[in-house]
């Protein structure tokens, strides 16, 4: 690809000062999102993804939390070192964001259009008429019946699925050139979600705008993206085109994901969820951090931190060993197998132990 | 809307007259009487002033009168009878407006002529004290919020603690004391400084508003640190807002809610409360007159100025229930 990707973030890092010292919430984290593409990132909860998301705003709560080190550069300039009044430039006008609780992202005591015409008024100079007329476009595009009367309401008035299209309304209204999604669908009841998934692959299509959509919904990620990165612990893990990351996981802890997700194809397996929590991520370790809860681990495992390596064209795992989605049901088996006969030789040295005595 | 405040005015009726019979069960529990003097009075001239006023019918209900009409004429004019006491004549004459005669100045003036003399004195008094609570307490307390745990925190902490916890009678005396050894501008003598607004009003006031003044800045810092984490905050913010853009527009408004709640007993407990106040700085206001209508046993003065502050403090909520809708437009549409 000859175009500079839009957005390029580098080693980031961020770290949150707590009492019982500093949590490393983002470590290293490097990946790029190109014009007009739709960058997923995954993970579960705690994985880094929302202070990544926050950062490129820079919008982490200050302090506690710190951009310790990297480079975000958006169109070339690296927002680490802008002032705030230039990154308020930048907020809502060029890059935007859709938060995941829409009950709670709306102010309850102003009306609607009040504040979806405030960023058009300040960001495009608008008067408060034209503002107005660009907030009854912006609400007809995102699916809202009656446009000119809604403004005048206040966000108790609208349903959960009725303020998220308000929020993408107003994160669409100054033509952003990236959109941040941070679990835009979570808050929803499921057919609400599949709607505003389809009016979110509608703008896309529409505007052009590039959007980075964070989800721990793995079928979200399927419907909406071109690229996925797979986040744990504060890490990339995982980076790969979204048919080569479905096709093709390379990363243990994805396929673990995969596989925790119900198959509709007709093939009863059952499900293997992933055992185990999240590191503490408190604690610097040297191992890999997936490793306590891998079915793969392997004794490098534990003294190595594996770095993001090509193990595909156009596709980076953080893992030590070639691996694949087959061989996990084996390994998993084995190792339940190998704690059984454990089990069970501890059991008859139990018995032995009480016939003897 | 109308139908709000019309079932809310409805609903004032059986608290006043609660307030009324709980009043005057107390008062006449108080021994001694409204005509008694340190030198002895003759006793048939009490029995005359007692008869002028009433207050030889029995306290509740006049059971002989009663039985009297009963015989005479019928069941409808002895139940008029049975009221014909000391609560039942005073809550008839109060209906209609007249609130009796002050014993204090032996009939010739009424209760509602002295409360229409002492009120707006005492309205002043609360008013500028409420300002003066509002104008620094609330700001006082934004301050400390935006800039949390830093000196400007601490100095609003240290303003509001002395504030809420050092009596009014302390404050005030300290407060009289250098006003007239430092400035020589007190006491007061002349009563006609208090009609109208003046200078005269400001000592009391800002005394009288200490503790609300304290008491809105802890509400506004504690209500402004709430909503500052809020996730509309994190919107606004991410549209581009200024900081003075997202204080004003989107924290101010959304943190007053609990602040507009104790304003009702604030200000009836403002206007209503300043007894101490009155009596320090000799403000010839209403809570002086009360103070000196229960050492008199003035019985009408004392029904009369603690039923007018009943109504005050039911209007004051109503009024903050009304203001809610204002601010709150959740509220405003249930």
């Amino acid at each position: 690809m000859a175009e500079a990707p839009l957005l390029e973030v580098k080693n980031l890092q961020v770290q949150f000062k707590t009492a019982d010292g500093v949590v490393n919430a983002v470590n290293n984290v490097s990946f790029s999102v190109n014009r007009g593409e739709t960058l997923g990132i995954v993970g579960e909860s705690g994985s880094g993804k929302s202070v990544t998301s926050l950062s490129i705003m820079r919008l982490i709560p200050s302090p506690p939390g710190k951009i310790a080190g990297g480079q975000i550069l958006f169109d070339g300039d690296n927002l680490v070192d802008f002032s705030e009044s230039e990154m308020r430039k930048i907020r809502g006008n060029r890059i935007s964001m859709i938060f995941q609780d829409p009950m709670t992202s709306l102010n309850p005591v102003l009306r609607i259009g009040r504040q979806m015409t405030e960023s058009l008024q300040l960001h495009m100079g608008m008067t408060p008429k034209q503002a107005r007329n660009r907030a009854i476009d912006l609400l007809s595009m995102v699916g809202i019946p009656a446009p000119d009367k809604r403004l005048d309401d206040f966000p108790h008035q609208f349903s959960g699925g009725m303020r998220q299209r308000v929020m993408i309304a107003m994160g669409l209204a100054c033509n952003p050139e990236l959109l941040i999604a941070d679990e835009p669908t979570t808050a929803l009841d499921v057919t609400i979600q599949a709607q505003i998934l389809e009016l979110l692959n509608r703008l896309k299509n529409e505007t052009g705008t590039a959007i980075i959509f964070i989800t721990h919904d793995l079928g979200v990620v399927a419907g909406m993206t071109d690229r996925v990165i797979v986040m744990y612990a504060g890490r990339v893990v995982e980076q790969a085109s979204t048919n080569e990351l479905f096709r093709n996981p390379r990363m243990p802890y994805t396929i673990g994901l995969l596989d925790s997700i119900p198959r509709l194809d007709g093939i009863q397996t059952r499900l293997t969820p992933i055992p185990g929590l999240p590191p503490d991520l408190l604690e610097k370790t040297n191992r890999c951090p997936f490793a306590p809860r891998c079915d793969f681990v392997q004794e490098q495992c534990w003294i190595e931190t594996p770095s993001l390596r090509q193990v595909a064209p156009d596709h980076t795992a953080a893992c030590l060993f070639d691996i694949d989605r087959d061989q996990r049901q084996v390994m998993a088996e084995k190792k339940i197998a190998e704690e059984e006969a454990a089990l069970d030789a501890a059991l008859e040295d139990v018995l032995a132990h009480e016939q003897a005595s | 809307m109308i139908g709000f405040i019309i079932r809310r005015v409805l609903a004032m009726i059986p608290v006043l007259f609660l307030v009324a019979l709980i009043t005057f069960f107390l008062m006449k529990q108080a021994k001694g009487g409204p005509f008694d003097q340190e030198k002895e009075v003759a006793p048939s001239t009490i029995a005359l002033l007692n008869r002028k006023f009433g207050l030889d019918k029995p306290a509740w209900l006049n059971t002989a009168e009663f039985n009297n009409r009963m015989s005479a004429d019928g069941p409808f004019a002895a139940v008029r009878g049975l009221f014909d006491s000391q609560f039942g004549n005073y809550m008839l004459n109060a209906v209609q407006g007249d609130l009796g005669p002050t014993y204090a100045s032996k009939g010739t003036e009424t209760v509602q002529d002295k409360i229409k003399q002492t009120f707006p004195i005492s309205l002043r008094l609360g008013l500028i004290s409420l300002t003066f609570a509002l104008v620094v307490g609330f700001p006082l307390g934004i301050l400390g919020a935006l800039r949390q745990n830093t000196i400007f925190d601490y100095f609003s902490l240290i303003i509001s603690t002395i504030g809420f916890s050092v009596p009014t009678f302390v404050t005030g005396l300290v407060l009289l004391l250098v006003m007239s050894k430092v400035f020589g501008v007190a006491p007061i003598k002349d009563p006609s400084v208090w009609e109208g607004f003046s200078m005269s009003y400001f000592p009391p006031a800002i005394i009288l508003g200490l503790g609300t003044m304290a008491y809105i800045t802890r509400l506004t810092r504690s209500s402004v640190l709430e909503v500052k984490r809020q996730d509309y905050i994190r919107t606004a913010k991410a549209k581009g807002l200024g900081d003075r853009v997202v204080i004003l527009r989107h924290i101010l408004r959304n943190s007053l809610i609990p602040v507009i709640t104790i304003l009702g007993p604030a200000v009836a407990g403002l206007v209503t409360g300043s007894f101490i106040i009155e009596s320090v700085f000799r403000v010839p206001g209403i809570g002086s007159e009360f103070i000196g209508a229960i050492g008199s046993r003035d019985y009408s003065m004392i029904m009369g100025s603690t039923l007018f502050f009943s109504l005050l403090v039911a209007l004051g909520n109503i009024m903050v229930d009304l203001s809610y809708g204002l601010i709150d437009p959740r509220i405003r549409n249930s």
